[in-house]
């Protein structure tokens, strides 16, 4: 069995633990965040804001963000896969598929706050670059996440992913609009 | 001189049909009898398919235990099951409509 441990760990790891290697590397993620000012306002967002914010934001923003994502693909997951789905592997595999964050956290130490696009210098773009491939990348480990935990394929399996990941976005936006409003 | 290794097919070659058994031969006497034969429905799993059923029965249907003998996480191995599964009910459903 030919698969990629960069683009699919699951096929080796998934359940409690990626749950728990993936919940170290989001905590580990987030005091990096807290220096670099890199906020996860989003399930697949990720923002240098350089307001002076309390270290819970950092912590909770990835709360949010997983927690949206879990909920969300089990529920498509219940409802669209044939198989008998478990929890701990949905909520383990998309642990540990956010680990690109840490990498984008570390990043953005290059990334002060461009407030002019045309006075970047050359390590921003880079930077950006760079921030741009570890989406990508984190994406793509959230839909073999998603394929490995809920046994959905081919062209079903990117329709539903693409919808949960809409919908997932949507709810996190919402919490996280709650979670910033005492700071309005 | 290598041991040619040979697989059961189960698929006609050129319509792509299920194939059926004609003919067993005995291998001490020669022994040939003949007639039409369905093939089991494990028969007509792939070799790594009927691999990973022997190794399921063999650890007493524990996808656990499975799953930590073949190095894999616990959803794939229920994967490889299910796909297997799958592909006995489309079997199972071919041979009730030919019939």
């Amino acid at each position: 069995m030919k698969t990629s441990w960069i683009f699919n760990p699951f096929t080796y790891i998934a359940g409690l633990k990626s749950l728990i290697i993936g919940w170290i590397l989001i905590l580990i993620t987030a005091c990096i965040a807290y220096y670099s000012k890199t906020h996860f306002d989003g399930v697949v967002d990720a923002h240098v804001w350089l307001g002076d914010l309390s270290i819970k934001y950092y912590f909770l923003e990835p709360v949010v963000d997983w927690g949206c994502l879990v909920l969300v693909i089990f529920l498509a997951g219940k409802f669209f896969s044939v198989s008998s789905i478990r929890f701990i592997d949905v909520a383990g595999t998309l642990a540990l598929a956010r680990a690109p964050m840490l990498f984008l956290a570390i990043v953005n130490f290059a990334l002060p706050g461009i407030k002019d696009i045309y006075q970047m210098d050359a390590l921003a773009i880079l930077a950006i670059f760079t921030t741009v491939i570890l989406e990508i990348w984190m994406i793509a480990l959230m839909y073999n996440a998603f394929k490995v935990s809920c046994n959905i394929k081919g062209n079903k399996a990117v329709g539903v992913f693409i919808a949960s990941l809409i919908i997932a976005e949507i709810f996190s936006k919402i919490f996280l609009h709650l979670l910033y409003q005492p700071l309005k | 001189m290598k041991q040619l290794k040979k697989s059961l097919p189960h698929v006609c070659p050129a319509c792509q049909s299920p194939l059926k058994v004609t003919s067993l031969a005995c291998g001490a006497c020669d022994t040939v009898v003949s007639g039409s034969f369905e093939l089991p429905l494990l028969a007509r799993l792939s070799e790594e398919e009927l691999q990973f059923v022997l190794d399921f029965v063999k650890s007493s249907g524990s996808l656990k235990v499975m799953a930590q003998q073949l190095g894999l996480s616990y959803p794939t191995v229920r994967n490889l099951l299910d796909d297997i599964i799958l592909k006995i009910e489309t079997n199972e459903r071919n041979l009730k409509s030919d019939k």
